[in-house]
């Protein structure tokens, strides 16, 4: 599992997005896209004796890829963009995504901007940041079967605290204040929730566009009553935040959507310039 | 010595900390890599029951330089004694030349750990899990072999294939050629890779020339370019 950490003071913002000089023209030929199975990867973050254990949950994971597939069905078909779900019984899906784990590895590597706090540091290719270049390899045949010209790839990954969790964290924010109020530098690790990763690429491979979006760049969903309950697996009518709702979950559908929503907006706004 | 280790942290947090990356270089064209030194470890005499100290303990041994040409818009690092190279990332493509003494059992990644990190997150390394010994003088195809089996004993390589073996010239030196095929686990995605490693024995010292992309697409994409790169490969003497 990559975890994703920030420090907890000083970090630099950086555009979310990167898009590749292709854009424009790629934009105007492509008139339906596929969306391939999203891959999100959901954990449990337990407090125990001091320290956060991370354990991985494949039913909630599962539970998650089902609620984006939706989720950017909805949004997509509330914009009027023409989408069609590309399953894993393509023979071609398993090896693109297999080859989009290392390039977008690359990806957040190399171009992006170094970022103050990041962990581990960025490592920025300058020619990466003047022109973004990344392909998965040609992908005509995958494409014409499915009559699409472009493909979504989405991954991501979402930890959810237990309770303990919780108040573990706000313990080390606790400290990290007291200790910056004595003068001693602050250097408080904080986990980052969530983060979801996602490129259009073209028939020749070539990624039109990749964003990343975190807590820090989605605005968040409030929590009202009647959200998704993940201790109870299901939706609560009467409980609130502090009666054991869970926010930051993928799983709920209407904070999916706010990602999707935000994912498409930025895609469009560029694709329209 | 804890001065030394404290100041080395030190320095390593606040390049961390203000986001440097003093790791990675570009410079395409001719390069040169300095001899590598190795020392052996002293007490042999001890280790080995003797009253006398092995006459080579506290020598420093120096491997021979080397000179290449870089392609142009290529990114390099030094991770500790080995050279990576790669255009778009290491892990979807590098080439790495090692020099490793035929008393090596140890790699290290270098003084600063979080320079160039994805170059030190890229699994591949043959010292670190040697299961045989490179000896001096030994058949190129067991100089092969002892490199396979490195592989074979690396937990970060999955699914490893090898291919054939076969005896060349590398550098001007009896040689071999191999090719081999194996997966990484990459968030949980098993990413193919396929290695062109080549290699020779001279004095006391393995010399390896690998190529390694992912198989789909990048492989293949940047074969040529290392085929130059090889053909540009030479042992400077001393």
């Amino acid at each position: 599992m990559a975890v994703f950490m920030t420090v907890g003071t000083g970090c630099a913002s950086t555009p979310s997005y990167r898009i590749s000089p292709d854009l424009p023209q790629g934009y105007r030929a492509i008139r339906t896209m596929g969306l391939l199975p999203p891959r999100v990867s959901l954990y449990e973050e337990q407090y125990r004796f001091g320290l956060n254990n991370i354990v991985p949950r494949e039913d909630w994971s599962r539970a998650a890829v089902e609620t984006l597939q939706k989720s950017f069905l909805d949004e997509a078909s509330a914009i009027r963009m023409p989408l069609t779900v590309i399953k894993n019984d393509d023979s071609d899906v398993g090896d693109v995504l297999d080859l989009f784990g290392a390039v977008d590895l690359s990806i957040q590597k190399h171009a992006y901007e170094s970022e103050s706090g990041a962990f581990p540091p960025r490592e920025p290719f300058p020619e990466k940041l003047r022109s973004f270049d990344y392909s998965l390899g040609p992908l005509q045949g995958m494409m014409e079967r499915h009559q699409v010209e472009a493909i979504w790839i989405v991954i991501g990954v979402n930890l959810l605290p237990t309770a303990g969790a919780q108040w573990g964290d706000a313990g080390q924010t606790l400290i990290a204040i007291l200790a910056a109020m004595g003068g001693a530098p602050v250097g408080t690790l904080t986990l980052k929730k969530i983060e979801l990763r996602a490129a259009l690429v073209d028939k020749s491979g070539k990624i039109l566009f990749y964003t990343r979006l975190d807590e820090s760049n989605v605005p968040q969903v409030k929590q009202t009553p009647g959200g998704y309950n993940v201790l109870q697996g299901g939706y609560s009518t009467d409980q609130g935040p502090e009666q054991g709702q869970i926010e930051k979950d993928i799983r709920e559908p209407r904070f999916a959507r706010r990602y999707i929503r935000e994912l498409l907006s930025e895609y469009q706004t560029e694709a329209a310039r | 010595m804890r001065a030394p280790v404290l100041s080395s942290s030190i320095i390593v947090m606040l390049l961390f900390a203000t986001g440097c990356n003093p790791g990675w270089k570009q410079a395409g064209g001719a390069q040169t890599l300095s001899g590598i030194y190795f020392h052996h470890p002293t007490d042999l005499g001890i280790l080995s029951g003797a009253e006398v100290k092995a006459p080579e303990a506290d020598q420093a041994i120096v491997s021979r330089r080397v000179a290449f040409a870089l392609p142009d818009g290529w990114y390099w690092v030094m991770r500790g004694d080995d050279f990576v190279a790669t255009r778009d990332g290491v892990f979807l493509q590098n080439i790495i030349i090692e020099r490793i003494h035929v008393a090596q059992v140890e790699q290290s990644d270098g003084m600063y750990p979080m320079a160039a990190f994805s170059s030190k997150q890229w699994p591949v390394r043959t010292a670190k899990y040697l299961k045989k010994r490179f000896t001096t003088g030994m058949s190129p195809k067991d100089a092969a072999d002892v490199v396979l089996s490195s592989r074979a004993n690396n937990a970060g390589i999955i699914d490893l294939k090898t291919g054939e073996i076969t005896v060349q010239s590398v550098a001007g030196y009896r040689g071999f050629k191999t090719m081999y095929d194996f997966r990484v686990d990459i968030e949980g995605r098993k990413t193919p890779y396929r290695t062109l490693s080549y290699g020779f024995m001279l004095d006391d010292w393995f010399y390896g020339i690998s190529y390694t992309a992912a198989q789909h697409y990048y492989f293949q994409k940047d074969e040529d370019t290392f085929n130059l790169f090889l053909q540009s490969f030479r042992v400077i003497e001393k």
